[in-house]
């Protein structure tokens, strides 16, 4: 639990000129269970895709550190669930894609890889529903045939990116049940966004609260309740506005304190 | 049936034909759940350049084709890269490939009636070069198809999460817009320029449209294509029709068909 997995050392990132990170440093541990959350803009989804590969940072590095320094990460996006209604594929189908990378161009699926496959899609769940159309699913289950195919090639690391938008509360409360039931068999590390502050503080070891920089990197036990109210304000509302809110505040107390005097 | 292959062109109009339509339809679906279907129109008259370019300076029109569509196809590939949005490199292309093959054609005086053939096709009139290009160039299509299968499939179901993992997207897009280009180019001479996209397009909706799993929407595809070739071949050489034109509306009949027979199954 406490070998390190991967490292992020002064990630700045920009799109454009625009600074979207700023020196951002932060470490992951093998099998814990990480939530990162933040404002809309504040980087997360940039963050995650430094992380995967799928961009380079402007300055500053990011390290695979786990199983001999071999990237091996499994994604879910955000977007996941956007597919064409008409996609003409199978739970199995698309499950079996998350093994393609690993047995590389022009290779096959072996036997022993279709029972990878069978067992990744037992594993969330949705055994009997193998040779369903991925179209034909609950935005439930669809989630799940995506999890199974972020964890089918043994990741040690899943990303999952706002996995439970669209999710009813029912469904967001299976799924939680199922990330913590997985972290536990495959033993590897998570990391959660969400905007659901609640559930972060419930289900992870720890919380990164991230708006270009990361502002905290502490576990839920640990957060003062100052903190998660500049968490759920941050939600909400703009950076000014939550720091013109402080200095409101200050100033009317301090103005209580004279009057009292 | 049986008079049709009494003839020595129309032997070669089927075959020819056959081949096409297996290679469009394998085509279409992956292009149709991309979204790209019409990358094909675009390299369609990108490669009246090249035809209009055979025709005035007396090369072989498909050739010119053949190098029209690979420019093309790297045209779109760098306006991408320097962050032109997919439709609009399209677009571009489309209309700097048609206005070239315009001027050309100005520039000929003698062919109009040639280039008839190109536009809409004459796959009767087909050449035993023709069928040797359409079947050499199928075939290279269909078994990189064929060995790519899994990519291809990863690739158009999740682009991002196939790069994550790993397989290298751009090489596997490239690779795919070229296989484009080549079917462009091969189904030039069966149903014309102007109607390229109906075959790569038609066959594929039509059998999404029957809800069966991805290798047998291929299949049912390929069944759809190949049926829509024989009966409009048929009978444009009974009824003395416009081979292209008939093949299309003989699709869009099939189409019609599946699409009514869908709605009554879903009430």
């Amino acid at each position: 639990m406490n070998e390190p997995l991967l490292k992020l050392n002064g990630v700045s990132f920009s799109y454009d000129g625009k600074q979207v990170l700023r020196n951002v440093s932060l470490e992951l541990k093998c099998g814990e269970i990480v939530g990162l959350a933040g404002p809309n803009g504040a980087g997360k989804t940039t963050l995650l895709k430094l992380m995967i590969g799928l961009l380079r940072p402007d300055r500053g590095r990011v390290e695979f550190t786990g199983r001999a320094g071999a990237r091996s990460i499994g994604y879910l996006s955000q977007h996941a669930q956007r597919i064409d209604a008409n996609f003409p594929a199978t739970v199995r189908d698309i499950v079996s894609t998350g093994l393609y990378g690993k047995i590389g161009v022009l290779g096959r699926l072996g036997a022993s890889d279709k029972d990878t496959v069978e067992s990744a899609v037992r594993a969330v769940g949705l055994g009997r529903l193998g040779e369903e159309r991925i179209t034909e699913l609950s935005g439930g289950q669809m989630q799940r045939a995506f999890i199974a195919r972020a964890l089918v090639s043994n990741p040690s690391l899943l990303i999952l990116d706002e996995p439970t938008t669209g999710v009813d509360l029912s469904g967001e409360e299976e799924f939680y049940k199922l990330i913590t039931r997985l972290n536990k068999r495959y033993g590897m590390a998570v990391m959660l966004v969400s905007h659901d502050i609640y559930a972060l503080v419930e289900h992870t070891d720890r919380i990164i609260f991230l708006n270009k920089e990361v502002l905290y990197d502490e576990k839920p036990s640990g957060l003062s309740s100052g903190k998660l109210l500049k968490m759920l304000f941050y939600h909400k509302h703009p950076k000014g506005t939550v720091e013109r809110l402080e200095k409101g505040m200050r100033l009317k107390m301090a103005g209580a304190q004279e009057g009292g005097k | 049936m049986i008079d049709i292959l009494a003839y020595g062109f129309g032997q070669r109009a089927l075959l020819a034909g056959v081949l096409v339509a297996l290679t469009c339809s394998t085509l279409g679906v992956f292009l149709v759940l991309k979204r790209q279907s019409l990358i094909s129109d675009g390299l369609g008259h990108v490669s009246l350049a090249g035809i209009a370019a055979g025709v005035l300076f007396g090369f072989y029109p498909i050739y010119g084709a053949i190098a029209a569509v690979f420019a093309g196809v790297f045209g779109i590939n760098a306006l991408r890269k320097l962050r032109i949005p997919g439709d609009a490199a399209i677009a571009i292309l489309f209309s700097a490939g048609l206005a070239l093959g315009v001027v050309l054609i100005s520039a000929s005086k003698y062919a109009s009636a040639d280039l008839l053939s190109y536009l809409f096709g004459a796959i009767l009139g087909i050449g035993y070069t023709d069928v040797y290009l359409a079947l050499g160039l199928g075939f290279a299509v269909m078994a990189t198809i064929y060995v790519l299968f899994k990519e291809l499939f990863a690739v158009t179901f999740d682009p991002e999460f196939a790069r994550v993992s790993g397989l290298p997207v751009e090489r596997l897009e490239l690779v795919f817009t070229l296989l484009t280009g080549i079917t462009v180019v091969i189904s030039i001479k069966l149903v014309g320029i102007l109607l390229v996209t109906s075959l790569i397009v038609i066959p594929a909706v039509s059998a999404m449209l029957l809800r069966l799993d991805f290798k047998n929407t291929l299949l049912a595809a390929n069944a759809i294509a190949v049926l829509s070739v024989v009966i409009g071949l048929m009978a444009s050489f009974y009824y003395d029709l416009a081979s292209g034109g008939t093949i299309v509306l003989v699709s869009v009949g099939i189409f019609a068909a599946v699409l009514a027979n869908s709605r009554i199954w879903q009430r």
